[in-house]
């Protein structure tokens, strides 16, 4: 039968995933292409040792990791969405934000800066921000779990509130740290993958953001038809054959991983987890067997060209601006064009 | 109707331009010597015990730790973040706040309310210079300001002549490291660097305070690379740039003193000096003869 | 012959509330269609959620083809028992045509990249609500005529033993309730179990075998039609007169319910 419903063939997510792949790499391109020091690529496919293989290393390693950032980032907001039924849901809303600041400021305040364990010296801050945004999921799940069941409105609730009271304890700790290292905390608040760090940590945090992404992709892919599920509601889960109680367990465990890390290594990037899966779901549908392998690619394709034109703003500002000032000057714009053209938000349950 | 009009722009013009615009300094000179002061800045704080009135402080800020004594004033707050009530629970009869850290409405309402508040500029060198004078007059303390000034003119020529003649060494100065921020000459720091002989890799346009990439490190090729204390940020941090001029040569260094070098107050000269000490490793301990 | 579906002494509650129904006793056999009936929160809807394995079943026992509801993998039964709520609320921008296909999930695995024979499926379950021509639109533009056919759709997709359908005529004009009675009924003819929440008494009566039902948190009353549909009960079931009219030409029944009593 040729007419009649057309399936989501092998065909067609090859096709995302291709042209996901085609976009990242293209973003990469141009950011180990883009920077201040003009790079002699002669020089770095002699394997000249020199500044020029230096900082060709470094920019592919900056690439990199802002492709896996952006990449947590946006396949952590599709599954929150998913999982809340809440279109307002990002990766850092249950608590996440809060908890990483949290961490982070407070070991700043305490003047630490490494922790050095047998030979290894390991940066205090990224550490602080992993440690505290697991320890605020956890502490949010705890809150939100009635009768061995996490309740969803609850659990969105909780977050929010704990994230204010984060604000209010950094607000506190301001005060217990010197004046002048506000500054430091402010920026890094503000996300940035402009860190002074030596290229084996560059490519340590490489390694453990680029593994969670692997990991938590290939948890996302094998569990989306739960995500599409999950918006029939509990009950409509179960009746399908989903226990949603024990994905969004798991989903929570495997998100939390996966922001923590990228917020430990880059702060707090917004719009990215909120923007994305919008723009992307408006494109392709609501099927997340196309939607989170689109997350994380464009999404992540999305914070390189993000992270470029922070880049490439350096000379008119003389000052490298964090790169979420720019997720936000890039993604407002375009979602409000997205939502004026009426792309966005149809086909969503409230009457309008 | 219309030509009436024509006459009467001109005039309210006129007038407009006579009003005078409520100035957030008055022009105050006190009769009798303040007793009962509040600082607002650790800059100031120190400024007047420089001034030998430190016993006159009722109130300072958590931040104003130096010298030793001024950690036994009572606090009223933070630095930036003071508010009015509790600066008037210590009934100051003068309060010094820096201009530019300090909300100018609060510096108003205080002034309306009949506590002399003023606002003073401690941004550039030259802006202490004038503060210091200014605090002077404030405090019936002209004599010691006049001989803190010269002090500084001294350390300041003395300066000049160990190092004024030696070629600038490309300098960066970075404040943080997560993320990399870096001094411009255009603040306090920057002007202390540049006094030392120091040539500031980081451009004079931009803001005081930008944020930088590795790769504009390796583009600006530094000669020497300082570390605040308090960047937390260590040599280390660098040992795989060996392309940076600074890294090659073994010349990164932590300064185990900032405060001297970040914050805008009486011991510049030192700040300076302490930057002249890593800039240039020949050069002994201010006064020793060359 | 063993009931496919049966529920012994069932308490039914919500959370820590007062039960809802007590002493409920239910048998339903393969191919057979029970029609629940009663008034407005006698308990109906709660019925097909303990039926289907919510939490409502404070104590008591529901039995899917003799094993014990708990016993069942998720998985399974959702291979042998659909359920057709009363409305769904889609929390995303999905169409018909994806709607229908989630009910292809219990039978994927993995990924779950549906194949012929799942289009084969989907295909015939639109058709036979008549909504084939929805397929592209998005589930939650339609109305609720249209999103309710969908759900009974969805339901035949899952290619269930047992069906469960709560108020599935509700918002539909007698043109489409016609259509749905009749394939339930001929459903029926071929080993499909049914058990319908009805508001309505005539058409269920005309296909239905049998009728249960709920009323004053008890169950008033388990027959087939013709007993179970006469004036004296409904119009004790309702508290409201009700007047049962046979109609001998169509071999069923009618009930009218009247503003006042009989002159």
């Amino acid at each position: 039968m040729s007419e009649g419903v057309q399936l989501l063939t092998r065909r067609r997510l090859m096709g995302v995933v291709v042209f996901g792949l085609a976009f990242a790499a293209v973003a990469i391109a141009v950011s180990v292409g883009v920077g201040s020091y003009d790079v002699v690529w002669a020089n770095v496919w002699a394997g000249v040792e020199g500044a020029d293989r230096q900082v060709a290393i470094h920019r592919i390693l900056r690439s990199l990791l802002a492709f896996a950032v952006g990449s947590s980032l946006a396949s952590v907001g599709c599954v929150f969405q998913a999982l809340t039924r809440n279109p307002l849901a990002d990766p850092f809303l249950l608590g996440v934000s809060g908890g990483a600041a949290l961490g982070a400021t407070g070991l700043m305040a305490a003047g630490i800066s490494t922790f050095t364990i047998a030979q290894w010296t390991i940066p205090a801050t990224p550490l602080g921000a992993f440690v505290g945004a697991l320890l605020a999921l956890n502490v949010v799940h705890h809150l939100s779990v009635v009768r061995g069941r996490i309740q969803v409105h609850r659990i969105l609730l909780v977050g929010v509130v704990f994230n204010f009271f984060a604000s209010a304890l950094i607000m506190g700790i301001k005060a217990l740290i010197p004046v002048e290292s506000i500054r430091t905390v402010m920026l890094w608040l503000m996300g940035s993958l402009a860190g002074l760090k030596p290229s084996h940590e560059a490519f340590g945090e490489l390694v453990i953001v680029g593994g969670l992404v692997l990991l938590g992709t290939g948890w996302m892919v094998l569990n989306a038809r739960a995500l599409n599920v999950a918006s029939l509601g509990d009950e409509g889960a179960r009746h399908l054959g989903f226990d949603l109680n024990r994905v969004r367990k798991r989903a929570f465990i495997v998100a939390s991983l996966m922001v923590g890390a990228a917020v430990s290594v880059a702060g707090l990037i917004g719009f990215v987890g909120l923007i994305v899966p919008h723009a992307l779901r408006q494109v392709l549908g609501a099927d997340h067997r196309t939607l989170v392998p689109a997350c994380v690619l464009l999404g992540g394709g999305f914070l390189v060209f993000c992270d470029v034109a922070a880049r490439l703003l350096f000379p008119i500002l003389l000052t490298d601006p964090p790169v979420g000032i720019l997720t936000a000057l890039v993604g407002g714009p375009l979602f409000v064009w997205l939502l004026v053209r009426g792309r966005v938000m149809t086909g969503w349950e409230d009457g309008a | 109707m219309a030509a009436a009009l024509r006459m009467f722009l001109p005039i309210v013009w006129l007038l407009s331009s006579c009003t005078p615009t409520p100035s957030m300094n008055r022009a105050v000179e006190s009769r009798r010597a303040p007793e009962r002061i509040v600082s607002l800045a650790p800059g100031l704080t120190e400024l007047v015990f420089a001034l030998g009135a430190g016993e006159r402080l009722v109130g300072s800020t958590t931040a104003c730790d130096t010298p030793e004594a001024a950690q036994a004033v009572s606090r009223v707050g933070d630095f930036g973040t003071v508010g009015h009530e509790a600066i008037l629970g210590r009934t100051p009869d003068l309060v010094l706040a820096v201009e530019g850290a300090v909300d100018s409405r609060m510096v108003v309402e205080l002034n309306a309310m009949g506590v002399v508040t003023q606002a003073l500029p401690m941004g550039t060198i030259a802006e202490i210079r004038t503060t210091i004078q200014r605090i002077g007059v404030l405090l019936h303390v002209s004599e010691n300001a006049r001989r803190l000034l010269s002090s500084l003119e001294s350390d300041w020529r003395r300066l000049g002549h160990a190092h004024g003649s030696k070629r600038p060494v490309r300098t960066l100065l970075v404040l943080g490291a997560r993320p990399l921020h870096v001094v411009s000459p255009k603040s306090f720091a920057g002007e202390l660097l540049e006094a030392a002989g120091g040539l500031n890799v980081v451009s004079s346009e931009g803001p005081a305070y930008p944020t930088w990439t590795l790769e504009q490190v390796v583009a600006a090729r530094p000669e020497v690379i300082l570390l605040t204390r308090m960047s937390g940020a260590t040599p280390a941090l660098f040992e795989s740039w060996s392309s940076i001029p600074a890294v090659r040569d073994g010349r990164v260094h932590v300064l185990t003193q900032d405060d001297q070098v970040l914050r805008p107050g009486p011991r510049l000269a030192e700040g300076a000096n302490i930057l002249a000490g890593f800039l240039h490793p020949a050069f002994g301990k201010p006064g020793e003869a060359r | 012959m063993k009931p496919i579906l049966e529920c012994r002494d069932g308490v039914l509650a919500h959370g820590d509330g007062p039960p809802v129904l007590e002493d409920v006793q239910l048998e339903l056999h393969a191919g057979e269609m029970v029609v629940v009936l009663g008034p407005n929160g006698s308990g109906k809807s709660t019925l097909v959620s303990a039926l289907s394995g919510g939490a409502t079943l404070r104590s008591g026992r529901v039995l899917v083809e003799g094993r014990p509801l708990e016993s069942w993998p998720v998985g399974e039964l959702a291979r042998t028992l659909a359920v057709v709520p009363q409305h769904v609320e889609m929390a995303f921008p999905f169409t018909v045509a994806e709607v229908v296909l989630m009910g292809r999930c219990p039978h994927l695995q993995g990924v779950g990249l549906e194949g012929e024979r799942d289009r084969q499926v989907v295909n015939e379950a639109l058709n036979a609500l008549e909504v084939m021509h929805l397929k592209d639109r998005l589930y939650g533009s339609c109305s609720g005529g249209e999103r309710q056919r969908v759900l009974v759709a969805r339901a035949l997709a899952q290619e269930p033993r047992i069906l469960l359908l709560d108020e599935p005529a509700a918002h539909l004009d007698p043109g489409h309730q016609v259509v749905l009675y009749r394939l339930l009924a001929s459903r029926c003819r071929t080993g499909l179990s049914v058990c319908v929440v009805s508001h309505d008494w005539n058409l269920p009566a005309q296909v239905g075998d049998r009728a249960l039902l709920l009323g004053k948190g008890r169950v008033q009353g388990d027959g087939s039609f013709a007993e179970m549909m006469t004036s004296a009960r409904l119009s004790e079931l309702y508290g409201v007169p009700i007047v049962v009219v046979d109609l001998p030409e169509h071999s069923s029944g009618v009930m009218v319910p009247f503003l006042s009593g009989t002159r």
